[in-house]
């Protein structure tokens, strides 16, 4: 076995879908190459820890009563999904709230405020935000698209 | 009862305790799923309350073609992605209008809470691996993520994406080619 073909392997090789037919190859080669054989031992902690992140899994055992208390909450007060385009003016609209927030607190501590500058910006933005939670604006709805083909 | 029947219910009579039996059973794997997608299963809990608030909603419309799995990891993918994209989103314009202090925590969800070095060691690792994720191409990196944190066969993936098995196999070596480039990077090898 290449190199290259080593390389193109090492993934798999670690995640155990490598072609049965090639792994003592593939050992052999690493075994007898010190360049990838570094390679391997520098990829092998960073890939396998999809293992550590599954096995720090704990199941909530509310999760479902809190899906269905979601579900009745929603059925109650029906909630609308924004748009990309008004969404992205909500946001907009927070971040120029919080340039204002952030000029005022200038304003303030220059005045000697005892209000530190981001302080009065958080405020600021989050009376901002607000505006998406009670939606003032007749922004329109859309569906979710539940299909990956578009 | 098998999901069919749990389906039929909650179809017919509103059954939300029918429901909550789906729910309960397939929890982990969609949890897991968007495990795969965001850094925190802190966020992964949240996005799996929406893919469950959706499926209630669109069971009318499943008509035991596929399997029900399939159908849920479809509206898991696409809920994963869409956070992705909007946290995506959010970042960019946190950065033209903020004061830009710490853009990956705020691009990968806050990491738990590490305990001594080694938690610390494997949420670094775990973050870096993330990131690296992040960076494929979306088609690329749902195969992956159904590969490897899901173990489904190339068959299983071509289902839940809608291609072909070949199709999945060039994502997925492509995918893998891309991760152990990213990876590498600036590891001076
Ligand atoms: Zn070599």
């Amino acid at each position: 076995m290449n190199c290259k073909l080593a390389q193109q392997n090492m993934l798999n090789y670690l995640d155990g879908t490598i072609d049965k037919s090639i792994i003592n190859a593939f050992e052999e080669h690493v075994g007898s190459c010190s360049s990838c054989r570094d390679e391997l031992q520098l990829l092998k902690p960073i890939y396998k820890q999809v293992e550590g992140d599954l096995g720090e899994y704990a199941p909530n055992p509310y999760f479902a009563a809190k899906v269905l208390a979601k579900l009745t909450e929603k059925r109650e007060k029906p909630t609308t999904i924004f748009t990309q385009k008004s969404y992205i003016l909500a946001v907009s609209l927070a971040a120029a709230a919080v340039a204002v927030g952030l000029f005022v607190g200038i304003q303030f501590v220059s005045s000697g405020s005892s209000l530190a500058q981001p302080e009065i910006a958080t405020i600021l933005a989050n009376d901002y935000s607000n505006f998406s939670d009670s939606n003032p604006y007749n922004f329109e709805v859309e569906e979710v698209d539940t299909s990956l083909n578009k | 009862m098998d999901d069919k029947d749990l389906v039929g219910r909650v179809i017919e009579s509103n059954d939300h305790k029918a429901f909550a039996q789906l729910v309960e059973r397939y929890q982990k794997m969609v949890v897991t799923t968007c495990r795969g997608f965001v850094q925190s299963y802190a966020d992964a809990e949240d996005l799996a309350q929406d893919v469950f608030i959706e499926l209630f909603e669109s069971l009318p419309g499943f008509r035991n073609e596929s399997k029900l799995s399939t159908w849920i990891y479809r509206i898991a993918v696409n809920k994963s992605l869409n956070f992705v994209r909007r946290r995506k989103r959010e970042v960019l314009l946190n950065n033209l209008y903020f004061w830009n202090k710490d853009s990956n925590s705020l691009a990968l969800g806050q990491a738990v809470s590490p305990e001594g070095e080694q938690a610390m060691l494997d949420a670094e690792r775990s973050k870096q691996l993330k990131l690296a994720i992040n960076k494929l191409a979306e088609n690329q990196r749902v195969a992956l993520i159904l590969s490897r944190y899901q173990e489904l066969s190339y068959k299983e993936i071509a289902e839940v994406m809608g291609v072909s098995v070949s199709s999945v196999e060039s994502l997925l070596f492509r995918a893998k080619e891309n991760l152990r480039k990213m990876l590498l990077k600036g590891k001076n090898i």
